[in-house]
């Protein structure tokens, strides 16, 4: 056997969730703009994989045969709604925060998705007013899950 | 000399090439020693008791096909363990040893991969303890060979009890047999010419997984050998196994 990551198939796996009312995009789909796509899930281009662990073979063999754990976090952000374009944030805010518990449980509930051995909500690092990639503010949160890949084995 | 790397080593269980599930092994061997101090010793005073050998390894749980959990789930069997511990590179060092095994944990923590915990091989009165022997072949084959590539193993013929462990790994074979052979020869200069002499003869075909170990009562063993394996049937099934050789004391 040879070693195989699965980024690609996770973040497929991921967009193919179906959460109601929410999109999520997968790495091939990332918006420049939320604008007119909110309320939308994607993984944040420039730190979408962080803490990669690195490859530590945990069994005798070689060239692949080897077994080995990988870990490492996959970040998400969470757009909601402009800000601007809404009345107020009371108005919106409980709407954001249902949304949000979708999504956590969405993907506590399917802790075995394609390529993964294990996968689990780490962390909301921030939460409130978020820009897209084009500077636009809304109103969302960030995202981590962590990833764990057993790969290689003969 | 430079340190040599563990990863490369290869473990054998009973005919089961389980390096990959295998995350440390550890071979232990004692002289059992006996206190015979007398009065007039200045010191203690021991002497080699009857040697003993354990092996253990550290493993991973797998069950699929002839995998770990199938091979190693049934307590008191007996057959070879054998560890390459530099790799499959003809004439390199190996430690052998028929054994018992004598216990299987299986276990898991929900944050870890499951595993079978720290199996123990212990001697059962076969031989002497773990025997060090050298790699004559490690591979896979689906034709008959005359020859593994011959090896000068220890510079000169003796006159010595021998032994060969054999482990038939890969998959077992659907038609064709083989017969596989320890062969020595003392005028040889490539592994072909020269006289060959049948030194071991292995009773396992490749017809079913296993291991088995081969005694020759002393005699010549001359300088050079080499493993051949002659095939009945023409159906080219895969064929992997290991043969690993010692001559003299161990």
């Amino acid at each position: 056997m040879t070693i195989s990551l699965d980024f690609v198939t996770i973040a497929g796996a991921i967009a193919a969730l179906d959460i109601p009312n929410i999109e999520i995009k997968d790495i091939t789909g990332i918006p420049d703009s939320g604008l007119m796509v909110t309320p939308v899930l994607y993984p944040i281009p420039e730190r979408f994989i962080t803490d990669f662990n690195g490859f530590t073979p945990e069994t005798f063999g070689v060239s692949g045969n080897e077994q080995m754990t990988v870990t490492y976090t996959l970040n998400y952000r969470y757009l909601h709604c402009t800000i601007g374009t809404i009345t107020g944030v009371a108005a919106v805010y409980g709407g954001m925060i249902e949304n949000l518990e979708k999504i956590v449980e969405k993907i506590m509930n399917n802790d075995t998705l394609a390529g993964v051995t294990d996968i689990r909500i780490g962390a909301i690092p921030a939460m409130g007013i978020i820009q897209d990639a084009a500077g636009n503010q809304y109103l969302g949160c960030d995202l981590t899950m962590y990833i764990k890949e057993y790969v290689g084995g003969a | 000399m430079a340190k040599v790397s563990a990863k490369n080593g290869i473990i054998l269980i009973g005919g089961r090439e389980l390096s990959s599930y295998v995350m440390a092994y550890d071979s232990q061997n004692n002289a059992n020693p006996i206190d015979v101090t007398g009065f007039t010793d200045g010191c203690q005073n021991f002497i080699p008791g009857l040697p003993s050998s354990t092996i253990t390894a550290d493993m991973f749980w797998s069950y699929s096909g002839v995998q770990v959990h199938e091979a190693l789930r049934t307590l008191g069997t007996t057959g070879q363990v054998t560890i390459l511990p530099e790799g499959s590179t003809a004439g390199g060092q190996c430690i052998t040893m028929p054994v018992m095994q004598s216990n299987y944990n299986p276990g898991g923590v929900i944050t870890d991969a499951l595993k079978i915990g720290s199996l123990t091989f212990d001697n059962y009165g076969t031989g002497t303890g773990t025997e060090n022997a050298t790699l004559l072949y490690h591979g896979t084959t689906t034709t008959s060979f005359t020859g593994s590539g011959f090896l000068d193993v220890s510079a000169a013929a003796a006159t010595a009890t021998c032994g060969a462990t054999l482990h038939i790994w890969g998959t077992a074979l659907a038609a064709d047999t083989y017969v596989i052979k320890v062969q020595d020869s003392a005028d040889s200069t490539n592994g072909s010419d020269g006289t060959w002499a049948d030194l071991v003869t292995f009773t396992l075909n490749g017809s079913a997984l296993g291991s088995e170990r081969v005694i020759v009562a002393s005699g010549t063993v001359d300088k050079y050998r080499k493993v051949v394996a002659t095939r009945t049937g023409s159906a080219g099934n895969t064929l992997s196994f290991t043969v690993a050789f010692w001559r003299g004391a161990n």
